[in-house]
C-alpha cells in the first residue's frame, strides 16, 4: 500500500482531495528513501502519525 | 652564402590570382593597395602598364576584360598601407609670457620628472622650479613682467606594455568589462552559456498523488558539466543568468485520472508546473505526455532544478522522458 493509499485509508474524506494543490503534498525525492509527506496543513485533519502511517 | 653583419631576413610580397573569363574586369583583392604603382599586375605572364587598370579599396578594375585562364592574372602588391596607425605627441612645448612677480604657470597636464622649463631661453635647473603635481609650475624666483618662461613636457609610453600584433594575442586582458556591445557581434553569433539535454533512460514507477522526481539519469549533452545524471538529477548551472527550460514524460502504463509535470527549483521552493492532464470519467491512456516549458533566472552558484511528477492514480513513465536547459541571457 503506498502513503497516498495509506492516508486515504485513514481519512476517507480525502478521496476528493486535491493533493496537488499544495496544501496536503506527498512527495518522493528518487533518493531510495521512498515517499513521505513534504506538506500538512490540512485547517481540520492532523497531519497522520508514523505508527498511523505503519 | 656570407654576410657581414646579421643574415638578412626576407619575405614574399603579398600575391593574388585571379582567373579571367573574357568578360570580368573587377577583382577582389586580399588588401588594399595605395595607388596602382603599389601593387605589380600581369595578365598570362605580361606585365600590365598601370594606366590600364585602377584601384578602390580592394577592387582591381582593367580598363578591358582579361581574356580566359585558370589563374592567369596575378596582382603582387609591393606595400600595403599601414593601419590602426595613430599619431601622438611625445613632447608639448608651450609658452608664457610672464607678468610681474608671477611664481605659477599652467602648462598641459605633465609627469612630474618629464618637464623643462626654460626662462628667456635658458634652461632652468631643478632648485630653480617646483614642478610635481603635474598640473602646475611654480618658479622659485618669481618672473618679472615680460618673462618668455617655456614648459616643455614629454609623454611617458611603455612598448612593453603595448598590445602585441600577434594573432590571437587580444583577451580579456585588455577588454573593459562590458566593452564588448551586441552590435560588435557578428551575424548568427549565439550565446555560449551552458546548456544540457538528458532524457530518462528506464522506466520509472509512480506512486499515486505524490510528486515524484523524474530520474532522468542520460545525457544527450552538458556542456558545462552542470547536469547530475546519477545522483540527484538536476541542474546546477554555474553561470549566473536566465534560463530556458524544457521537459515532458510519456505514460507508459497504468489508471492515472490525471497527470501533472513540473520544474522544481531548489528542491520543493519554487514549482512551476506544466501541464496538468485529467479526465472526469475513465482514466488517461499510455502515450499521454504532458510538457513543461519555465524561463528561470538562476543564481549561478546554488540554483537548481529538477523535473517532477504526478499522477493520480499512479503509473508508470516510460524511459522517453526528457529534460532539456540552456542558458538564453547573461545575468
Amino acid at each position: 500500500m503506498t502513503l497516498y493509499e495509506k492516508i486515504i485509508s485513514l481519512y476517507p474524506e480525502l478521496a476528493s482531495f486535491d493533493f496537488a494543490k499544495g496544501v496536503i503534498t506527498l512527495q518522493n525525492d528518487s533518493d531510495g528513501k521512498g515517499d513521505y509527506i513534504a506538506k500538512w496543513e490540512h485547517p481540520t485533519l492532523a497531519k497522520p502519525t508514523e505508527d498511523q502511517l505503519k | 652564402m656570407s654576410y657581414i653583419g646579421n643574415q638578412p631576413v626576407y619575405q614574399a610580397f603579398v600575391t593574388d590570382q585571379f582567373s579571367g573569363n573574357g568578360s570580368t574586369t573587377a577583382f577582389t583583392m586580399s588588401v588594399a593597395p595605395a595607388n596602382t604603382a603599389s601593387v605589380l599586375v600581369a595578365v598570362s605572364g605580361v606585365l600590365q602598364d598601370p594606366s590600364t587598370y585602377s584601384v578602390s579599396g580592394t577592387t582591381l578594375t582593367f580598363s578591358a576584360a582579361p581574356p580566359s585562364g585558370t589563374g592567369n592574372i596575378s596582382a603582387r602588391y609591393l606595400g600595403i598601407p599601414a593601419s590602426g596607425v595613430t599619431t601622438t605627441a611625445y613632447r608639448t612645448v608651450t609658452e608664457f609670457t610672464a607678468t610681474a612677480g608671477q611664481t605659477v604657470f599652467t602648462p598641459p597636464s605633465y609627469v612630474a620628472g618629464f618637464l623643462d622649463v626654460y626662462r628667456n631661453g635658458v634652461k632652468l635647473a631643478a632648485a630653480d622650479f617646483t614642478a610635481t603635481n603635474g598640473t602646475t609650475v611654480t618658479l622659485t624666483t618669481a618672473a618679472t613682467a615680460g618673462d618668455i618662461v617655456t614648459t616643455v613636457s614629454f609623454q611617458v609610453s611603455s612598448v612593453i606594455n603595448a598590445i602585441p600584433a600577434t594573432a590571437g594575442a587580444v583577451n580579456n586582458t585588455y577588454l573593459a568589462t562590458g566593452a564588448v556591445q551586441q552590435t560588435n557581434l557578428a551575424a548568427n553569433v549565439a550565446g555560449n552559456g551552458p546548456a544540457f539535454s538528458a532524457y530518462q533512460g528506464s522506466i520509472q514507477t509512480i506512486s499515486s498523488g505524490t510528486f515524484t522526481k523524474l530520474q532522468i539519469n542520460t545525457k544527450e549533452y552538458d556542456t558545462n558539466s552542470n547536469y547530475d545524471a546519477t545522483t540527484n538529477y538536476r541542474f546546477t548551472p554555474t553561470v549566473a543568468g536566465y534560463y530556458q527550460f524544457n521537459g515532458q514524460y510519456d505514460l507508459q502504463s497504468g489508471s492515472p485520472t490525471r497527470a501533472i509535470i513540473a520544474v522544481y527549483k531548489n528542491g520543493s521552493g519554487t514549482r512551476a508546473n506544466g501541464n496538468d492532464l485529467s479526465v472526469s470519467s475513465g482514466n488517461l491512456s499510455g502515450g499521454c505526455g504532458p510538457v513543461v516549458s519555465k524561463l528561470w533566472y538562476m543564481n549561478g552558484s546554488t540554483d537548481y532544478v529538477e523535473l517532477w511528477c504526478y499522477l493520480l492514480g499512479g503509473g508508470v513513465v516510460d524511459a522517453n522522458a526528457y529534460f532539456q536547459g540552456s542558458m538564453v541571457r547573461s545575468a
